[in-house]
């Protein structure tokens, strides 16, 4: 594992403001992810898994707290400078509505790099076909996401967040709509992807999805419970 | 992105939507066509009526008695202001070195009677050189001579119409005799069909010598109308303000208010049909302008409903590391395209249906461009401008507001 951290998180704090009322997602969360690592963060149904996924992600800002990723205190950043961070340097992977609607797998694990701009269009074939062929679905290039099964879906989600060659991907839940056989069987994508040196934090509430990664955090209402 | 780049994805995004596309589109369509048929339809009747009117030439002046600002009665020409002696002044003086002919009319609803039948019609007294000044054709025999005119003949030239319902249909009535108000006339000529114009029907008319109408037939010394032409048309205004001073003089007026007949060019009676179809033309547009803006009210609400069912798809996009210049440029494309598509359907629904419609009401059809430019520029612009709003609020999604979006 590289010496320094991709992320770096120091008593993240997260309110979400409801009317009058104000609830605290998130209390004080505290961890780095070092190049190579593969973490699991676990925890039951409403512990604050996808808050502090989202925070990583970018996708949303923490209310307190300090955040570093990959050197950079990002939380000065403008919109459209996350967005270029989320592009270059972090791969996504959600539970559900992974795929643009209506359009082929071609043209969903194309997508990043067409908002990235420096890329031809032969190198996007090529890196299309390549980060496929990662994910063994060569052969569904062409298909649409309605033919597709719950697990090849997830396949392609996992091909497009590699497509870009971020530092990073984050996966929520990405088993969370599938039969434990399919779930196994896009984990041990995930875990060839950490062999090769991919960094990779997964949220699941799943002990044996959890047991994937290289070490597991276990959050608590909005707490860090149990590091192992 | 680059723009290439966010034209297929809007291309794609439209051509996987079809139903919601074309819903989108058909405000569009039907907005386009209908300005297309408008301003179709308004510019062919225009050149018809234009086409009408300049074909009696750019050079006829007409003297009507009468005081046009006075109400209708005196308009109608029912006054007897206007002497038959005016004109010959105007014909015989020196004074008006632009007029080449001048052409008294006189004329009455009566019935001719010959070969056993008779017929409603109108006699017309007028001078022989009125048929070349109204470019009347001769079918069978030959028009009156000023001579016919200096005689008191009582001779008439008839409307294929006459000729017809006292002669038969196609016969050559030349020579036979007709009864007018207990006057009898030798038919001399038969004019060629003309075909009914906007009110007048000069199939229907008998023509008669103006000396012979007044004298015999009438018993008047007033004339109807006076017809002038004109040399040079340039002076055409000139001329007529020293007709004017001139007949004043003749009728001892000199306030401009007591003025007893009215002068028209058929310059002015062009340029007026010219301000009325132009006003009919404008007006037309802009119902058609209207409904143009409802569909273009459809397309942003299509948009909208689009951007609110696309939230889901917009948060992702944000994930995957679409900026706001790249939504807002994708969902723009969309409803620019959309516009410009259904802006040429529309245009080939417009120019088909102009061609049907000038089949049916018998006005020539005129292609132009500029209704297609203009119908271009237009969508582009609804596209823009009704697409901005729609565009905006989805580039300004919050990312994770939008994933949530259930
Ligand atoms: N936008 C929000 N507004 C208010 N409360 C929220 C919002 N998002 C999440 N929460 C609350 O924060 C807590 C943590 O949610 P979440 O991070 O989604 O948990 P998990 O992913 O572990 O199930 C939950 O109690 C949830 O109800
Ligand atoms: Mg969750």
């Amino acid at each position: 594992m590289g010496k320094n951290p991709i992320i770096s998180l120091r008593d993240i704090k997260k309110d979400y403001n409801m009317g009058d009322n104000s609830y605290q997602a998130l209390k004080g969360i505290s961890f780095d992810v070092y190049e190579g690592d593969f973490v699991s963060i676990m925890g039951p149904s409403g512990s604050g898994k996808s808050t502090l996924m989202n925070i990583i992600g970018t996708l949303d800002t923490a209310t307190e707290g300090k955040y570093i990723f990959n050197g950079m205190d990002i939380t000065k950043y403008t919109e459209d400078e996350l967005a270029q961070v989320r592009n270059e340097k972090i791969g996504f992977v959600f539970q559900s509505f992974n795929l643009i609607p209506r359009m082929d797998v071609y043209r969903n694990v194309e997508r990043p790099m067409l908002y990235s701009g420096k890329i031809s269009r032969s190198q996007r074939r090529d890196r299309v076909a390549s980060a496929l062929k990662t994910v063994s679905l060569e052969d569904k290039v062409n298909n649409l996401s309605n033919q597709l099964s719950g697990g090849q879906i997830q396949r392609v989600a996992i091909a497009r967040a590699l497509v870009m060659d971020p530092e990073i991907i984050l996966a929520d839940e990405p088993t969370g709509n599938l039969d434990s056989a399919t779930s196994y069987e896009v984990m041990s994508f995930f875990q060839e992807l950490n062999r090769q040196g991919k960094t990779i934090v997964l949220i699941t509430h799943e002990q044996d999805i959890a047991a994937f990664g290289k070490r597991t955090i276990i959050l608590k209402d909005g707490l860090i419970a149990e590091e192992k | 992105m680059n723009f290439f780049d966010a034209f297929n994805i809007s291309f794609l995004s439209l051509r996987n939507n079809q139903l919601r596309t074309a819903l989108a589109m058909l405000g569009i369509v039907i907005g386009i066509a209908s300005v297309i048929l408008i301003i179709s339809i308004a510019n062919g009747a225009t050149s018809s009526i234009t086409s009408e009117v300049s074909s009696m030439g750019s050079n006829l002046i007409a003297i009507m008695p009468g005081n046009q600002d006075k109400g209708p009665a005196q308009a109608m020409g029912a006054t007897k202001s206007l002497k038959y002696a005016d004109a010959l002044y105007l014909k015989n003086s020196n004074d008006f070195p632009n007029i080449s002919y001048v052409a008294p009319v006189v004329q009455t609803s009566t019935q001719a009677v010959g070969n056993g039948e008779d017929t409603n019609t109108t006699v017309m007294g007028v001078s022989s050189i009125f048929f070349d000044m109204q470019s009347i054709d001769i079918d069978y025999g030959d028009f009156f001579s000023e001579e016919d005119e200096n005689f008191y003949s009582k001779v008439a030239v008839i409307g294929p119409d006459v000729a017809a319902d006292l002669f038969g249909e196609g016969a050559d009535p030349t020579g036979q005799i007709i009864r007018i108000k207990s006057q009898l006339f030798r038919v001399i000529g038969i004019t060629r069909a003309k075909g009914s114009s906007s009110m007048i029907n000069p199939d229907e008319m008998v023509y008669i010598p103006v000396t012979t109408a007044m004298k015999i037939v009438m018993g008047q010394d007033y004339v109807q109308m006076i017809q002038l032409s004109v040399t040079d048309p340039n002076q055409l205004d000139s001329t007529i303000s020293e007709i004017k001073s001139a007949l004043m003089e003749r009728h001892s007026i000199t306030d401009e208010k007591n003025i007893d007949f009215s002068i028209t060019s058929s310059k002015e009676i062009q340029e007026t049909l010219g301000n009325i179809t132009g006003i009919l033309t404008a007006m037309l547009a802009g119902i058609a302008g209207i409904s143009l803006l409802v569909g273009g009210i459809g397309v942003m609400n299509i948009m909208l409903v689009s951007v609110t069912e696309r939230t889901k798809e917009i948060g992702l996009l944000k994930a995957l590391g679409a900026r706001r210049k790249d939504i807002l440029l994708q969902f723009l494309i969309e409803s620019i395209v959309l516009t410009i598509v259904g802006g040429i359907f529309g245009m080939v629904v417009g120019e088909s249906l102009s061609i049907a419609a000038s089949r049916i009401i018998d006005i020539p059809f005129i292609f132009q461009a500029y209704p297609i430019l203009l119908a271009t520029g237009v969508c582009v612009t609804i596209g823009v401008f009704f697409g901005l709003y729609p565009s905006q609020r989805a580039a300004k999604l919050n990312p994770i507001d939008a994933l949530k979006y259930e």
